[in-house]
């Protein structure tokens, strides 16, 4: 015979599992008096304990995890025993103006570095679909870290920040597209600036650090609108991934990366399979599906 | 020898990014249990995530599951962070609230939850944690047991016990 302890602990797994406590009594009637006090309480603790944490608080671990992740790959560049309420990590989010929400998402490849391209910015329904992630893919990762993101409204000329904070996004990861979420006064815009400061690429499990070469602040020349009450979503599709050239093996040390960036209307430019060095121009990229 | 050290270090990377997406809620909830604000304990869970990332390498596959020992960083951070407060802190109520729902219930849910913890700081710290990974974190007696380093058959005495206070202690008011 079950001791009361467990069956206590049998019941509130089932209530937990979405059974009734009169489901648990009528099983365990010897217990029915004293079972449904505790149970009763049990469900009033996790009623009143209950909270969802929000999806910003998610995202923003996300992208300390993501930081974190690009930091670890030079050793001196880590930082120990920083406690976030030390540094007001909190107060990083804070949103801008107490008006609307712009999301802005990125997806597909590298940002562009390359004058003369100009990545168009729309709106639309285009859902990433990372490929290149099977397991004999050669490279697993492309970290980004953007250290900062402004828009600037129309007319006014100046520019708004609307992160300082540097963020990595993985963008091989379907599950990392968001760059950035916040808060601005309603109205036309017309240009989004993204400042990159460090890409690195995953090769065979072996992080390293890509040489960026050319500019790595860049404006994109486009107009969007944030209406009144509604959440406007830019995605931006930056098309053409990387070059990689002079890669030592086995070593798989990159001298160089250059990048490029061109949109791309949904139809996908598949990242290759096999080794990175050569490829041909129409080979690059991340596959994105419309 | 260091491709199998980076290979190994990149899937301990991706399990945890994995257990991220699962029990980020569940480890915020056990955290907001004990400090009682819901945006430290979202930062709180967040810096677990973090600190435990750092520490990968130090991650042994075959001994802790590796979802308890992010849970006990978070305990550890917990702790830490109680000291560096002090004491409890009393969270304004309008500043708490959050959503869309009814104004008055919110605030009528808020003293229901301040009474819940006012009743928790009753408990000994071991029962208290017991309640706060099983009913916030809904993890099982079993998990529960390997986060604490108590056996399920304990950790069920424990709960049994503490819900005995609990009940004594909320009747009584």
């Amino acid at each position: 015979m079950k001791s009361f302890e467990e069956v206590l602990d049998d019941c509130i797994d089932r209530i937990g599992r979405g059974q009734s406590v009169e489901d648990c009594l009528r099983l365990y009637p010897e217990y029915a008096q004293e079972l449904g006090l505790y149970l009763r309480l049990v469900l009033q603790i996790q009623t009143e304990g209950w909270f969802e944490p929000s999806e910003i608080a998610k995202d923003r671990g996300r992208m300390l995890l993501g930081q974190e992740m690009a930091r670890g790959l030079s050793p001196e560049t880590k930082t120990r025993g920083t406690h976030w309420w030390q540094k007001g990590w909190g107060k990083i989010m804070a949103p801008v103006a107490a008006a609307l929400a712009l999301a802005i998402i990125v997806y597909g490849a590298l940002v562009g570095i390359v004058p003369g391209l100009t990545p168009e910015v729309y709106a639309g329904g285009l859902e990433m679909v990372g490929t290149g992630l099977e397991e004999n893919t050669e490279v697993s990762a492309v970290w980004v870290t953007v250290s900062e993101v402004s828009v600037r409204r129309a007319g006014e000329g100046g520019w708004i920040n609307v992160v300082d904070a540097p963020m990595v996004i993985n963008l091989l990861d379907p599950e990392q597209t968001r760059l950035v979420s916040t808060k601005l006064d309603s109205g036309k815009y017309e240009g989004i600036s993204l400042r990159v400061d460090r890409v690195v690429v995953v090769i065979r499990g072996i992080k390293v650090e890509a040489e960026l070469k050319g500019p790595t602040q860049v404006n994109l020349e486009d107009r969007f609108e944030v209406k009144a009450g509604k959440t406007t979503v830019i995605k931006l599709n930056f098309g053409d991934a990387l070059e990689l050239t002079d890669v030592e093996r086995p070593a798989c040390r990159i001298s160089k990366i250059r990048m490029a960036s061109e949109l791309r209307h949904g139809m996908p430019h598949a990242l290759p399979r096999g080794p990175m060095t050569n490829w041909g121009l129409s080979e690059r990229g991340i596959e994105i599906a419309g | 020898m260091r491709q199998l050290a980076d290979s190994s270090r990149n899937d301990k990377e991706a399990k945890l990014i994995s257990i991220y997406e699962e029990s980020y809620s569940r480890i915020a909830r056990y955290l907001y249990a004990h400090i009682g604000d819901r945006r430290d304990a979202e930062d709180l869970a967040s810096e677990a995530f973090v600190k435990a990332l750092r520490s990968i390498d130090s991650y042994e596959e075959r001994g802790l599951p590796m979802e308890a020992w992010i849970f006990r960083i978070a305990r550890n951070l917990m702790v830490d962070y109680l000291r560096h407060k002090n004491h409890y802190r009393e969270i304004p109520i309008e500043d708490e609230l959050v959503g869309d729902g009814n104004p008055e219930q919110e605030v009528a849910d808020r003293f229901q939850q301040e009474e819940l913890r006012e009743a928790l700081k009753h408990l000994t710290p071991a029962q208290r944690e017991v309640i706060s990974l099983r009913f916030f974190a809904g993890l099982s007696a079993a998990e529960v047991g390997e986060i604490m380093g108590k056996s399920a058959g304990a950790v069920r005495e424990m709960q049994s016990a503490a819900l005995k206070s609990l009940r004594r202690i909320m009747v009584e008011k």
